[in-house]
Order: structure tokens, then sequence, then C-alpha cells
């Protein structure tokens, strides 16, 4: 009985669990068998080389792929509504609506997430991320990091309990790097779970709760930055990837 | 529908609106294809006329046309996870948001249904004023068939497309089921038209019998045009109410089914094909699908040249690399032409004018520049930012970057133009004239091409730029054909020398329309 509930508390701590995911493109492996887990109100990286399986895990985590294994968000299947109502994606190749503005893009999120549309949010969001002067743009108009920018502010304004960014850092300007950089860490103060996938280690050492190795779809290992004394990113990436790092 | 899904399309279609209004030229355009589109079948009238099917009887022949090779065969595409076009910002900003994978789906679909609306005012207006149908039995058609219509169809793509639990083998069991049905319907049409002779009639005895009529889905959809159209008979009451009955439990059953969005990573892998497609497009470069690579060959060429000589160059190399011949197929189909064109006239072979040799070259590569388009490859140049280092003029990169084209509509020009001058014994000269005519000709398209709809037309909108170079082509093309003409007919100059004026005249224009685009090409942005 006392296990039961051990096991139980356990559980809810959790607000990622991904179980023998298994992803294959036609007869190549892109990820092999990997389970982990996400802790609620953490900064979780996902570390690995190009093609080490990154972009698979999240596109899976966010239901864009069939896959094997089991996948939950907040205890629920990751494709259902429920579970999708807490999560919100960042992905690595930004594209917009080209007939919605910039301002409309947030509007329709928050109406696709049934949420009540505030506009000092969007206005503040806009602020942030230096669009309030773009906001009339349609999205065929933006630049490539525009469009970044306008992501990041879309995933951010329904809220989530978890917010999945695919290496969101690419093609940001430095001012918006350093204000992703504090929105994460503003998530992980409020109790939201992030997990951003990156090979820039240097972008998110000091973000990081928990990292995730990977390398060709593999899990290299897991750990928690508690734990790791004074070993950083860089040390554990390439101790674990084997990548020379000369 | 999601509250989502109906504010982007309240805001896409008022943002549209605006950008028509801040382009007038562009709501020009797209008034033009819908008025185009509305009058084609009274442009069709005279042929609909000669056929005898300006009635009823013939709106009900035409529309069953319609519905078996027209409407069928595309939901097909479905089980294969196409034919609905999903981009890359539904995938980033649709499939990822709390919305039933099934309402994704109906969202994809309801996205050309503007197209589908066009085609249905066309035929509300053909069935009154050509067809001679009452405006109230149009009326009542239009809107029960749309209703019925859209229910049965959206709801068996939803279940052929988003459906997780039909096999692969059930799936092509089904597919090769409907190609058998259109042919042993065509079948039947080809065999009524032999045994009876070509005539309407001979395909209505087809269209028009009880067990085409009783065939599920297509056949009962008709039936309720027949139902309609021309009153009550047996069989289409009860095909009609099969119809009626199939598109509610169609409707049942895709609402009912089971979808979690498996077909998203199909959907997704379509949207990063037609993103790639769509740019190809837009350089101008062929549409086609595949997603077999194409090998490299090796060649041992080095790039010769200076400056914009390089282009030219460039685009040999990877021409070599990229085909095994210099000709292609699409080349040889020329000499077909050529040969095909030296059967037809074999009873001339003694005592073809020169004149009619001469103008059959010329009209063929008009035709051929018009409705064939060129390889766009200068495009590609012109996309690329290393071109505008190159330290020379713009008109020598844009003549290098044409240059290709040029070549290859000279092998075609041989082609057409050899086998018809040696079987009619034309003289060298005539023969060389038209040769460099041919090529001078489709050059003057290519670059009228470039000014009128690459460069002009990214400020009046594609659609009216393609019309303006087609309208403007024409006429140069259409010009030094009269002037020589005036000139061989009633001032009695010299035939060969009309044609050198030809010459003379595509060389001068080539030159004109070469000077203008190439100072509009300075910058990048030209083409964007």
């Amino acid at each position: 009985m006392t296990n039961l509930i051990l096991f139980s508390e356990c559980e809810e701590i959790y607000m990622l669990k991904v179980y023998d995911l298994t992803k294959k493109y036609r007869k190549v492996i892109a990820v092999d068998n990997v389970s982990f887990n996400v802790e609620k109100g953490s900064v979780t990286v996902l570390l690995g080389p190009n093609g080490a399986g990154k972009s698979t895990i999240i596109k899976s985590v966010t239901g864009l792929l069939r896959y094997k294994g089991s996948i939950l968000v907040n205890d629920l299947d990751n494709k259902s509504i429920e579970a999708k109502k807490c999560l919100s994606y960042v992905p690595e190749v930004p594209a917009m609506f080209p007939l919605l503005n910039v301002r409309e893009h947030l509007i329709y999120f928050l109406k696709a997430y049934e949420k009540e549309i505030d506009e000092d949010k969007i206005n503040d969001l806009l602020e942030r991320f230096d669009l309030s002067d773009k906001q009339d743009k349609l999205g065929n108009e933006l630049s490539k990091g525009m469009m970044q920018k306008v992501s990041i502010c879309c995933a951010l304004i329904v809220d989530p309990e978890l917010i999945v960014l695919d290496e969101p850092m690419v093609g940001l300007d430095p001012k918006a790097i350093k204000e992703l950089k504090k929105v994460v860490l503003q998530l992980r103060n409020n109790n939201k779970t992030v997990l951003i996938s990156t090979h820039m280690l240097e972008m998110v050492e000091s973000l990081w709760d928990h990292v995730i190795l990977m390398n060709s779809g593999k899990l290299l290992g897991n750990y928690a930055k508690d734990e790791m004394g004074d070993k950083d990113l860089e040390y554990l990436y390439f101790e674990n990837t084997g990548v020379d790092h000369e | 529908m999601s509250s989502g899904i109906l504010y982007l399309y309240k805001r896409s279609v008022i943002n549209t609106i605006k950008l028509i209004f801040r382009k007038p030229l562009k709501m020009f355009g797209l008034l033009f294809m819908v008025v185009y589109f509305t009058a084609l079948p009274f442009m069709m009238k005279s042929m609909i006329v000669q056929f005898e099917l300006a009635n009823p009887a013939g709106f009900v022949t035409m529309g069953s046309f319609v519905l078996v090779y027209l409407s069928l065969p595309p939901m097909l595409s479905y089980f294969k996870r196409k034919g609905v076009i999903f981009r890359q910002s539904d995938i980033n900003l649709v499939f990822t948001t709390p919305l039933s994978p099934k309402r994704v789906l109906i969202y994809g679909m309801f996205k050309s249904a503007y197209m589908s609306f066009v085609f249905q005012l066309a035929i509300f207006v053909a069935a009154i004023f050509i067809f001679k149908i009452s405006p109230l039995i149009v009326f009542l058609y239009s809107f029960t068939d749309m209703i019925l219509s859209t229910a049965s169809s959206y709801s068996l793509a939803t279940l052929m497309y988003a459906s997780e639990n039909i096999s692969v083998k059930a799936k092509n069991m089904i597919k090769y089921s409907v190609y058998a049905l259109l042919g042993i319907i065509s079948g039947a049409i080809l065999l009524s038209v032999y045994q009876n002779g070509l005539s309407v009639s001979s395909i209505q005895l087809v269209i028009k019998s009880p067990l085409f009529l009783l065939i599920p889905f297509i056949g009962w959809q008709i039936s309720y045009m027949n139902l309609i159209i021309l009153g009550p008979t047996m069989i289409n009451v009860v095909a009609s109410l099969l119809y009626i009955l199939m598109a509610i439990s169609l409707f049942y059953v895709a609402k009912k089914m089971k979808c979690s969005g498996d077909y998203y990573e199909d959907a997704l892998s379509f949207a990063t094909d037609y993103e790639v497609l769509i740019k190809r497009n837009n350089n101008g470069e062929a549409l086609r699908f595949s997603s077999k690579k194409k090998a490299i060959h090796n060649t041992k060429s080095i790039l010769q040249g200076n400056k914009a000589q390089v282009i030219f160059s460039r685009q040999l190399l990877t021409h070599r690399r990229q085909f095994k011949f210099f000709i292609r197929f699409f080349d040889i189909i020329h000499l077909g032409i050529g040969f095909l064109l030296l059967f037809i006239i074999h009873d001339e072979f003694n005592n073809m004018d020169p004149m009619i040799f001469f103008y059959t070259i010329m009209g063929i590569s008009i035709y051929l520049s018009t409705f064939f388009a060129a390889l766009n490859n200068w495009r590609k140049e012109f996309d690329n930012y290393s071109l505008y280092l190159i330290p020379a003029s713009n008109m020598s990169k844009l003549f290098y970057a044409t240059l290709f084209e040029h070549l290859t509509s000279l092998i075609r020009a041989i082609f057409i133009v050899l086998p018809l001058a040696i079987g009619t014994q034309m003289p060298i000269i005539i023969t060389i004239l038209a040769i460099i005519v041919f090529v001078l000709m489709r050059a003057m398209i290519i670059y009228g091409g470039i000014l009128f709809k690459d460069i002009v037309g990214n400020a009046i909108g594609q659609t009216l730029a393609s019309l303006l170079t087609m309208v403007i082509n024409m006429i140069l093309s259409l010009i030094p054909m009269g002037l020589s003409l005036l000139m061989i007919v009633f001032l009695e100059v010299n035939s060969t020398l009309a044609f050198i004026f030809v010459v003379f005249y595509c060389l001068l224009i080539n030159w004109f329309i070469l000077l203008i685009s190439a100072n509009k090409l300075g910058h990048i942005e030209a083409l964007i």
C-alpha cells in the first residue's frame, strides 16, 4: 500500500513521460527505444549532434509523427485534445499564415486554445520581443527571424503547462535570445515545464535543470544539474557523445 | 468548427480584400478570372448548340460527364493521403493546437472550397442561360445538391484520408474498383458510339440506362440530378433516395470514426514537398512530385570563360552532370514534329512555296513557345546572390543566363526544320533563315516573359501579368508576320529579303526587351 502511494506521488512529479519510443523512417531508425521523464517546473534540454533524433522526439511529443511506444503529457495521451491544451510548440522551421498579421496570430492561438483574449498580455509579449511596430505585418511579409519571434510569442500567449522548443535560438537576434532566456527562467519560476531541443551548448548553459543526451537515435544519458557538481554541459556533451572536442 | 479556425478564415478573407484594394490591378485580375470562368460556358455555347445539348437533357448529359470524369478521380488521391493541401504554416500552427484531427482535415479541404464555388457559379449561370432550365429548379438543385454532395464527399474524404482502421489492402481494393468502374463506363460509352455512331444520343444511351443510374455513389448522384432537372422516374426516385441515405450514413460514420491524427505525418511530408514545389513553381520550373533522387554523372569538364560567360559555362557543366546525353527526350519530340509535318504535306513535296514553309515554322515556334514554357534557368541564376557580384553588365548577365535556352531552341529548330527542308528541297538560305527565326521568336517570348511576367508581374499580380504577357507576346510575334506579308504581297519585295527583315525585326525587339529587362534586374529584390 505504502509502495503504491509512493509510486503514485512519484509519478505526479512528471509533466512528460516518454516510454520505449521508437521511430523508423522506412529502414532508418531515427529514435531507438528511448525512455525518459521530464519533471514539472523544470527546464530540460534535449542535447545531441545533428541527426541524433532530437527533432524526431520533439515532433513525436507534439503528436506530428507516428511512432511505437507511449508518450504522456500531464498523464494524458499526447495525441488527445486535453493533452494538447497543456502543450505548446515552437517549431524549428517557422512558418506563418500568409494572410494573418502578427497580432492576429496571437489572437488565433488564444481562440484555438479556448482562452480569453487578453490585449494587455498580447501587447506585453509583442513589446518584449520587439514586435510592437510589426504587429500589422502579414505573415508572408516577415523575415525568418521575425517569424521565429512570432512563433515563440504564439507558444507563450496560451500560458501552457509544457512548452516544447525545437532549436528556438536559431535565427534570433541577441536581444531576442536574451529575452527568450529570461522567459524560460520565468516559466520555470511559475512551475511551468520547458523542453528545449538544441545543439547550441552555450545558449542553454545558464538555463538547464536536466539534460537528456542523445546520439544516433539512442539515449546516452539523463542528468540533473544538481548532481553534476561543477561539470558543465560542454563537458557532459563531449564526454558522452564521443565527438572530438579539439 | 473551432473558433480559432473560424477566426483564421474570417481574418484571411478580410486581409485578402484589404490586399486587393491596396493593389487594384490584382483585383482586376481576380475579377477577370471570375468573369472568365463564369463566361466559359458562353464561349462554348456554339459547340453546345451544335451538339444539340442546349436543353435540360443536355445539361444532365454534360453534368454526368463532369461528375464521372472530373469528380471521381480526385477522390482516389485521398487514399494516398494527398489531395488535401496542407502548408508548413498549417503543420506548425494548426496541427499542434488542441483541435480534433477531423476538424483539421475539414479545415484543409475547405481551403480549396472557393474553387468549387466559382465552378458552381459557372454551372448556375450556364444552366439558366444556355441550357434553358427554370431558375427555381436550378436553385433547388444547386442548393440541395451542395448540401448532399458536400456531406457525402467530405465524409467520404474524411473516411479515406483519416481512417486508421481501413487497411492498405482494403484501400487498394476500393481504389482499383473505382478505376475498374471508370473503365467499364468508358468502355460502355465507346461500345455505344461504335454501334450507334458518334452522337450525343449514343452517349445518353449509356448514362441514362437504369444500370448506370443505380451504380452506388456516382450513379445515385447523377440520378438525383436527373430527378430534379428532368422529373421523376421510378429508377431516379429510388436512386435519389439511396443518394440521400448514403449522404446521411457517410456523415454519421465519418463523425463516429476514431481518428487520432495518424495522417499528420503524411501531411507533414506532403507539406514539405509542397513548399519545395511552390518555390520551384514561383521560379518558373516544371511542377512534378518526385521522390527519386537524380544520379549525378561524373564529368571532367572545367568552367570556361570570364565574367558573365561563366554563368553559361556553369549551366553547361550542371547539365552534363545531370544528364547522360546533351539532347533530351523533349528535343527528340521536336524531331518527331518535323517528320509529322513532312508526312502531312507529303503531297506537296515538290511545289511547296518558301513563304508557306517559312510562316509554318514561325507559327510552330510561336505555338510551342506560348504553350510550352522554357526551362527558366535564368531565374535560378538571378535568385543567386553571387550573380550580382560578377563584374559584368546586367545585359550580358541576362544574355548568358538565357544562352542555354537559346542553344536548346537551336537544337529544336534544327530538328523541326531540317526534315521538312530536306523533304521539300527548300533552298539553303530559306532553311537557315527559318532556323534563325525559330530561335529568335522563342527568345522574344522568353525575354517578353521575363519583362512582363517576372518583373512587371510583381507589381500587378501574376494572373494579370500572365494574361498581359500572352497578349503582348502574341502582338510582338504577329507584327513581323504581318509586315513581311505586306512587303511580299503589296510591295512585291523578294520573299528572302522579307524574311531577312523578320530576322532583323526579331533581333531588334530581343535587344530592346533584353535592355529594359536587364536594367530592371540590377538587384536581387527585382524578382521578389
